[in-house]
């Protein structure tokens, strides 16, 4: 029961910093950058009551659904971000962070709270190492995310265009998927060609309806002037890269290891596991254009956002619409 | 310096030079993962009439001869996996070198090679069957499709058992708005039982439960098509406060909006949700000429192996609780691919967390 309450103090929390980060943005204040942060500390303390009180609860780790995955999402980009902010200096990326934790955890109210026992396959000490790993590397490619949008921002023009555009891609897609499974209706969309790729294009024009009048909205608020040096989020771009990356491939081994220990194989070409494998070499490729080449700046950044988008297909996008083995985080 | 000696005997043939580049290496990447994608949106390995049912005669033939519908275990993408082992390979000996700061890399890079090694093997010298087993049956055959295969040692199936947890699978929420107020209580479900709502007058009774609810279309009578709990219903009578009428509906788990009924101000949720398995095992013995020389209770993540078999606790058969199906695999690539693991992460771990350290320590 208890969880429940530090749920609903999280959202306050992640709330009132995304409200009072957009302010510093404006107000080139310490003291409201100082509330805006310890407002996200304060919701972040919340979410680790909330996933302890649900691990206490339940009497299991609490990362078997996509309802307990969102809530430990939240938790992991806050996370990351304090702990980059710490080494880099990033405040105005605050208010993108601070609003993805508060996106992830507002998911959380379209879907089934209710702890349900494990099954099977999912009774194991590898669920909180294959998970834990996943989620920390999730957040890290979160905070590129919004690093590169930063940047795109600051350029404005196109670029910002193309920048808000991902963020409707992003908010729209998981919305739409979420909503239609709410209502029973996602069933004729799974494992059929042509509707995944119809659901592909609803997306793309609903994300372009709502497009415009953020575009705009951005645009009047001059936002650009308020963030970071181009150099700074590169680099913040790239080091977030870097350093989910190796998690992200150690979450993906631990998942083979205990797949090849609960059904004898180790790699199946499952959905989850092709898009997780797809996922890892995106973010090759940028890492080895990145280390051999220099690349750097607007086409990378553009390219890093590519790689969130396909994260989150492989988050939640699969789960969803294409049946597999991890069907059961529904 | 053998790795230069090295580069200057095959720095000019055109084919170490291809292989060597990163374009290449790049590209190999990218089209690799465009296929892999493909391979998600099209449904792979399922049978002949499951593909004719959601595609056109023509269109799974054009799937069928560019090998879509096998996608991971075709030729050209296993091509596609070893011209990248290829490129992993030239790249590596190209830039070999001993020094601190390649050491992330040599191992990182080498490991990817290991892991497709080990794939090979396994599927050069795996085999991967499954086995039917009753309670008390002895058996050293499995199956690799329908062909049998002969184990060296026998096994039996001493006990299988399935547990569930304990839940009440089947309940009714009932909420009513009396003057404002409302009321919410949550039932067990008994059929014949009579239920007074506290707090209002109402007075509820469940009649009747069917498993598979359908309407026959002539005597427009209720029916359960099957005994399979497909659209579990039940027929409640409600009894009103005023004038203590009575009126019957019926309430779906499945569709709990369905019968919305307006007029009355009392609302009935039926929640049914099937038996939750927690956990299934079977208990082993594995025999050499009569006798015992292991046994082990197995179950889902923690299988049992001998001589270089590996006996999974797969599934079981809901009809016939003494029948366990175990899946059996000999993989003797799996050290190696572990190996590649373990050397994946190290690696990466040095790239990315050790080395930047020690550059920042050289440049101060």
């Amino acid at each position: 029961m208890y969880s429940s309450i530090f749920i609903n103090l999280t959202f306050a929390g992640y709330f009132l910093a995304s409200i009072v980060y957009s302010i510093s943005l404006f107000v080139n204040k310490r003291q409201v950058y100082i509330s805006a942060v310890t407002l996200y500390i304060l919701g972040f303390v919340f979410n680790t009551a909330a996933i302890i009180g649900r691990w206490s609860e339940g009497t299991r780790p609490p990362f078997s659904n996509m309802y307990e995955s969102l809530l430990l999402l939240a938790w992991a980009i806050a996370l990351v971000y304090l702990g980059i902010n710490l080494i880099y200096r990033i405040r105005p990326l605050g208010v993108f962070a601070a609003f993805a934790s508060l996106i992830s955890l507002g998911y959380t109210s379209l879907l089934d709270s209710s702890i349900e026992p494990l099954m099977p396959a999912l009774q194991s000490n590898w669920l909180t190492i294959h998970v834990v790993a996943l989620f920390i590397s999730y957040a890290a490619f979160t905070v590129s995310y919004v690093a590169a949008v930063a940047y795109l921002i600051k350029r404005k023009g196109i670029d910002m265009g193309l920048a808000i555009y991902s963020i409707c891609l992003a908010v729209v897609g998981p919305t739409l998927i979420f909503a239609l499974a709410r209502g029973g209706l996602l069933g004729r969309f799974t494992q059929s060609t042509g509707w995944i790729i119809l659901l592909g294009f609803i997306n793309l024009a609903i994300s372009l309806v709502l497009w415009a009048p953020l575009y705009f909205v951005i645009k009047a608020t001059k936002i650009e002037k308020h963030m970071p040096e181009e150099s700074l989020l590169d680099s913040v771009v790239y080091k977030s890269i870097a350093f989910g990356f190796p998690f992200f491939v150690f979450g993906t081994i631990a998942g083979a290891v205990w797949a090849n220990k609960a059904w004898g194989r180790y790699w199946g070409w499952d959905p989850k596991e092709t898009w997780s494998f797809i996922t890892l070499l995106v973010y090759a490729i940028y890492l080895h254009l990145r280390y051999l080449k220099g690349w750097k700046g607007r086409s990378a950044n553009l390219f890093s956002i590519v790689g969130f988008l396909v994260v989150i297909i492989t988050f939640i996008g699969v789960n969803y619409i294409i049946s597999g083995l991890h069907s059961y985080a529904e | 310096m053998t790795d230069k000696k090295n580069k200057r005997l095959f720095a000019n043939n055109p084919l170490w030079k291809f292989f060597s580049s990163i374009k290449v290496g790049i590209t190999i990447l990218s089209i690799i993962a465009i296929a892999s994608c493909i391979g998600t949106i099209i449904p792979q390995d399922l049978k002949n009439d499951e593909y004719l049912a959601k595609y056109s005669h023509e269109l799974y033939n054009i799937l069928k001869a560019l090998n879509l519908t096998t996608l991971y275990h075709s030729w050209w993408f296993t091509t596609l996996l070893i011209l990248l082992m290829l490129n992993l390979l030239v790249s590596t000996i190209n830039r070999f070198s001993l020094k601190l700061k390649s050491i992330g890399f040599l191992i990182t890079h080498s490991s990817i090679i290991i892991i497709l090694l080990g794939a090979i093997i396994g599927t050069v010298k795996g085999e991967r069957g499954f086995l039917w087993l009753k309670e008390g049956e002895v058996s050293s055959t499995f199956y690799i499709g329908d062909v049998p295969k002969k184990l060296y040692f026998e096994i039996r199936l001493k006990d299988f058992i399935l547990e569930h947890y304990n839940s009440d699978s089947q309940k009714i929420t009932v909420s009513v708005v009396k003057e404002g107020k409302s009321f919410e209580y949550v039932y067990p479900v008994e059929i014949g039982r009579q239920y007074d709502v506290q707090g209002t007058d109402y007075k509820i009774k469940l009649l009747r439960y069917v498993p598979d609810f359908v309407i026959d279309a002539e005597t427009k009578e209720v029916m359960t098509r099957t005994d399979e709990p497909n659209n579990p219903a039940l027929q409640v009578e409600i009894t009103n406060p005023q004038g203590g009428e009575t009126s019957n509906r019926w309430i779906f788990a499945r569709y709990p909006g369905m019968h919305s009924d307006k007029e009355t101000d009392i609302d009935i949720i039926y929640h049914w949700a099937p038996e939750k398995i927690k956990d299934f095992k079977s208990e082993l013995e594995i025999l050499e000429e009569g006798r015992i020389v292991q046994s082990k209770t197995i179950e889902v993540n923690n299988p049992l192996e001998y001589k270089g078999y590996i006996f999974y606790q797969a599934s079981y058969n809901p009809q016939d609780l003494t029948v366990t199906g175990l899946q059996v695999i000999k993989d003797p690539g799996v050290p190696v691919v572990y190996t590649g693991f373990i050397m994946l992460v190290f690696g990466l771990a040095v790239i990315f967390y050790v080395n930047p350290i020690l550059r920042r320590r050289n440049n101060v």
